[in-house]
């Protein structure tokens, strides 16, 4: 029964996707249409991209699956890490709105006047998003293989079908789509926390089973700081690594960007902020309600727990939806990567090195091409991914928070030239390999690699000559 | 767009790609249907033909008395027991199923009432043991979502989706690209249509039909616009020269308005009567005409326009031009090269004749005089003599005034103030003007000019006086001057009774005259006089208003 169930709602979910990504074909012409959907998306739309691109397989699919194993304190290195990113992201709108550029890394080409430091921003978005996005197809393939109960290669090949598709429309497809995303998550990561708080049996019986819990030997479950106390390095890297992560990332600069004006991109990180802050709470219902609901789930990975909850512990035939809002968080933020990683790659990367001017839609052509190869190659990745995968995304965010968090930020509110932002994002990202290196795996929660290398990459843009600070703010 | 061309792909596209699937996906189910019914129903026949069989068996251990009936049914009741949804009824009409008796009205398949719907199938098998007369029913409910069809079917559905799903993405993406260059060209040639700039618009290099009709189009239009430039220049240049010349043109449309040139709307502008009489002009009427001269007044000046008339006979529509030409001042220095050239011939025969009878009249006069001395005359005589010696006198002036007016007389120009020869004249005439009632105003212009002291005199009296003249009951005299450009004009104006047009194309005839007592000759000298200094005069009337003369010379001596 559950299965014809999952098929109706992933039918249903497929032709919303199918009609709502056409919608894009028909309004790309030229670049800035394409790439920033003409920079004229309005609040709501904006909000709603916003936060489906936030959302991703990693925090829907893996962060219920840590608080149930790791317990409340778990949030401080995940979802608050997470959200003090959006600090910066209010510091960016309001200064980054005002450059006419059409990609992240054409902003570095228009700051520092360096087609280098362009080409060096593209590489790395195209590389760290490659990685990134196997990990939305990776989450993708578990959830809708455990619903449809089919293979994992060919879940996996659903959304390369979905992904590609919503992506070749450019950013009003990814627009739309995340419109009908962001409903889905929200909608979906809030009735989980009902349907398992219902499940359980009411608030009562879930206070009840927390205290039972705490009893039963797991003393620290429920405590915020984990036993003796939260590691002050484990909470600065997490920070480093994931929250200055969050605020250089592209995908959300580009959000800034496609709004239709500044206020409306404030107006957006700001809106944004309380929609987080309410699916991250549902999710950390989510997790602690599973832990009440069945502490012996079996599980080889924290990212099957809740979607095993979803399947086998709850009765209700709205379930679907809380599945295809996994689903919907892993489609909505691997198409806006993969639109970010192919204009990248084309506009950031081929162009300056042709030097030849192209026609808009022949960059647009090539673009789609890009897709379809990076979509291929994630998808070829995907069949064999890294385990773990919150902690594989903290890499990601890593290598972007060393690698441009100084130079955009920096770039905004200082006068310093484009060497010194050449010589802080190597530096940052050679430090980074190599106390990834260097720093035993087990470590590496508390000292994360992202600790030596932003400090490093942080000396290297605002040291010159013989050691004097040189940058003034302005 | 409603009706664009790729819903036009797209529909049919998606309807004939996304009906196979379904139907290979409903056919499919519904096989895998059908068979899963035939082999449960298989199964349960199988079953009941066996329980049946079995009962055959022991019936016959009872018939050869090995065991009894009773232990028999037993037997069988115990297997009948066992298989779930089995019932059995017995000969007195007990019903029951594993082990425990109901009551028939319960049962709705008993009484019949088993309805099959769309997505429930029911049936009941049945089994009779004749030998104990009893009936065994097995009631069977098919449907397609439960049991173990959806698992089954699972693959098949899910294949039918992922197809569907792929098709369903290659037929838009398929039509949008089929339609997207043609969508560019319609927009391409709509703003070519809406007369928007197509310069550096980029629609697609293809290598196909559409990108041959795109690049071809894309020529075409810059050939046009080459054109149309070359148009465009060509219809400026000959507007300017239209506007340019001094001719004015009107094309005269028929059923249309006309249109002017600039220089006869200006013309049309200064000279109200002109435009009336263009504006009457009919297609008709200038098919009857080639060439003419206008006349009228304009601001009580007599104005000349040269007409012509030309039919265009090119298009559908009736269109001629006319042309007209302000000849005013030409006509004006023709009539004074005409005027000129009358009166030196006329001033030729009259010397000519005056110095043939000067000197006879000389002898005349003479042998006259000489007679009245000699001859001893009566008081009545000495009269008549007298009379005759005062005639001759007479004539003797007459001839002098010819002589001088035909004699070029020699001219010494020197540079004069207008306004103290004007004034020294009116005081000289003051007596005179009282006499006939004329006022005399002189307005003061401050003006100089190059010309013979006396001369100027002469003219000035001389045009005093026939103003005068024109005024028999008295009036006003005004004289006045003003330089333009390198000319000064001495008007003298009467308040008399004026001149018709036919009397002022002779006053300056000699010895044409309008009064009994008069020559005949001093407009004549006038003339004479002002054109020795290198002047021009000019002569305005109205008849009963009065006349106006102006007399304009050259201010400097370089004029000379």
């Amino acid at each position: 029964m559950d299965e014809l169930l999952y098929l109706s709602v992933f039918l249903i979910y497929t032709i919303a996707i199918l009609i709502l990504g056409k919608h894009g074909f028909d309004k790309t012409d030229e670049l800035k249409g394409y790439f920033l959907a003409g920079r004229n998306l309005p609040l709501f739309p904006s909000v709603a991209s916003f936060c489906a691109t936030w959302f991703s397989a990693a925090s829907l699919l893996g962060l219920p699956g840590l608080i149930y194993e790791g317990g409340v304190s778990v949030i401080w290195t995940t979802a608050i890490a997470w959200l003090l990113g959006i600090i910066g992201l209010f510091f960016l709108a309001s200064k980054l709105y005002t450059y006419n550029v059409v990609t992240v890394p054409e902003f570095f080409l228009v700051r520092y006047d360096s087609k280098f430091l362009q080409i060096w921003v593209g590489v790395i978005l195209s590389v760290s998003y490659l990685l990134y996005v196997v990990i939305q197809i990776r989450g993708f393939g578990i959830v809708v293989s455990q619903m449809l109960d089919i293979p994992y290669t060919v879940s996996v090949f659903l959304i390369y079908l979905f992904v590609l598709y919503t992506t070749f429309g450019g950013l009003h497809s990814v627009a739309r789509t995340d419109i009908f995303h962001f409903c889905l998550i929200l909608f979906g990561s809030i009735l989980g926390g009902v349907f398992i708080v219902k499940e359980i049996g009411g608030i009562r019986e879930l206070a009840t089973g927390l205290s039972t819990l705490d009893q039963s030997g797991s003393a620290s479950y429920l405590a915020l700081f984990p036993e003796g106390g939260l590691s002050f390095w484990a909470l600065v890297s997490a920070f480093f690594s994931l929250g200055l992560g969050v605020a250089a990332n592209p995908q959300y600069a580009v959000r800034i960007l496609s709004s239709r004006s500044k206020q409306v991109a404030l107006k957006m990180v700001g809106t944004s902020t309380v929609f987080l802050v309410l699916i991250y709470f549902s999710i950390f219902v989510i997790g602690i309600g599973s832990r009440v609901l069945d502490p012996n789930v079996p599980f080889t990975s924290t990212d099957e727990i809740y979607p095993f909850i979803i399947a086998y512990l709850l009765e209700t035939p709205l379930k679907g939806v809380l599945l295809i809002s996994v689903v919907a968080a892993a489609i909505s933020t691997a198409n806006s990567q993969l639109l970010i990683m192919a204009t990248s790659f084309v506009y950031d990367i081929t162009l300056p090195i042709r030097k030849k001017k192209a026609l808009d839609l022949k960059v647009i052509s090539w673009t789609r091409w890009m897709i379809f190869i990076f979509a291929t190659f994630s998808l070829v990745i995907a069949f064999t991914p890294p385990q773990g995968i919150v902690q594989f995304s903290g890499h990601i965010w890593g290598i972007i928070a060393v690698s441009l968090f100084f130079p955009l930020y920096g770039g905004l509110y200082t006068n310093v030239n484009h060497r010194q932002a050449l010589l802080s994002t190597f530096g940052g990202l050679i430090t980074y390999i190599l106390a990834f290196l260097l720093i035993p795996n087990a470590l590496q929660p508390v000292y994360h690699p992202v600790l030596p290398s932003l400090i490093i990459a942080g000396i290297l843009f605002f040291l010159k000559g013989r050691g004097r600070l040189n940058a003034s703010f302005h | 767009m409603r009706h664009s061309i790729e819903r036009k792909i797209l529909v049919p596209f998606l309807i004939i790609v996304l009906i196979p699937i379904f139907i290979i996906g409903a056919v499919s189910m519904w096989s895998s249907y059908q068979s899963e019914k035939q082999l449960k129903q298989a199964t349960v026949q199988e079953h009941l033909t066996s329980l049946d069989r079995y009962a055959t068996k022991l019936e016959n251990r009872v018939n050869s008395g090995m065991i009894s009936e009773e232990e028999a049914k037993s037997l069988i009741k115990m297997m009948i027991n066992e298989t779930k949804g089995l019932y059995v009824e017995e000969a007195d009409g007990t019903l029951s199923t594993e082990g425990e008796v109901v009551q028939a009205s319960e049962l709705d398949w008993y009484n019949g009432e088993a309805k099959t719907s769309i997505f429930t199938e029911r049936t009941v098998l049945t089994k009779q043991i004749e030998q104990w007369g009893w009936t065994l029913y097995h009631p069977m409910t098919f449907s397609f979502y439960s049991g173990s069809l959806p698992n089954i079917q699972k693959y098949t559905l899910l294949i039918s989706i992922f197809t569907g799903v792929i098709a369903v993405q290659f037929t838009i993406i398929l039509s949008y690209h089929l339609s997207k260059p043609i969508k560019n060209l319609a927009a391409f040639c709509k703003k070519i249509a809406l007369g928007e700039r197509t310069n550096g618009v980029d629609i697609d290099n293809r290598k196909d039909e559409i990108g041959v009709l795109s690049s071809s189009l894309k020529d075409m239009v810059e050939t046009l616009d080459e054109r149309n430039a070359q148009i465009d220049k060509i219809k400026k240049l000959n507007e300017t020269i239209l506007n340019s010349v001094h001719v004015g043109m009107v094309l005269v449309i028929e059923g249309a308005d006309s249109v002017y040139n600039e220089a006869a709307q200006t013309m049309m502008n200064e000279d109200p009567l002109l435009k009336e009489r263009l504006g009457k002009l009919t297609i008709h009427e200038t098919k009857r005409r080639s060439e003419e001269i206008w006349d009228h007044k304009r601001k009580e000046e007599k104005v000349f326009y040269a007409v012509s008339y030309k039919v265009l006979g090119t298009s559908e529509k009736q269109r001629s031009i006319i042309t007209f030409e302000d000849i005013t001042h030409r006509r004006k220095l023709e009539q004074r090269v005409e005027r000129m050239s009358r009166l030196a011939s006329l001033g030729e025969m009259a010397s000519g004749i005056a110095h043939e009878i000067r000197n006879p009249l000389a002898g005349i006069k003479t042998t006259t005089e000489l007679l009245t001395r000699r001859l001893e005359l009566t008081k009545d005589q000495l009269i008549l003599t007298e009379n005759m010696l005062l005639d001759i006198d007479r004539v003797n002036k007459i001839i002098t005034n010819i002589l001088q007016f035909s004699r070029p007389m020699e001219t010494n120009p020197s540079l004069l103030k207008v306004d103290d020869t004007l004034h020294s004249l009116v005081l000289l005439m003051k007596t005179i003007a009282d006499d006939k009632k004329v006022v005399l105003h002189h307005i003061e212009n401050n003006t100089e000019i190059f010309v013979d002291r006396d001369h100027l005199r002469q003219i000035l009296l001389n045009l005093i006086l026939n103003g005068m003249n024109a005024m028999p009951d008295g009036g006003e005299l005004i004289l006045s001057s003003f330089q333009r450009d390198d000319d000064v004009t001495i008007l003298i104006s009467d308040t008399g009774v004026g001149m018709e047009d036919a009397v002022m194309e002779k006053i300056f005839d000699p010895f044409y005259t309008t009064r009994a007592e008069g020559t005949g000759l001093g407009l004549s000298i006038v003339h004479q006089l002002v054109v020795q200094n290198n002047g021009e005069i000019d002569v305005n009337s109205i008849k009963g208003k009065g006349t106006e003369f102006s007399i304009t010379f050259p201010i400097g001596r370089e004029e000379k």
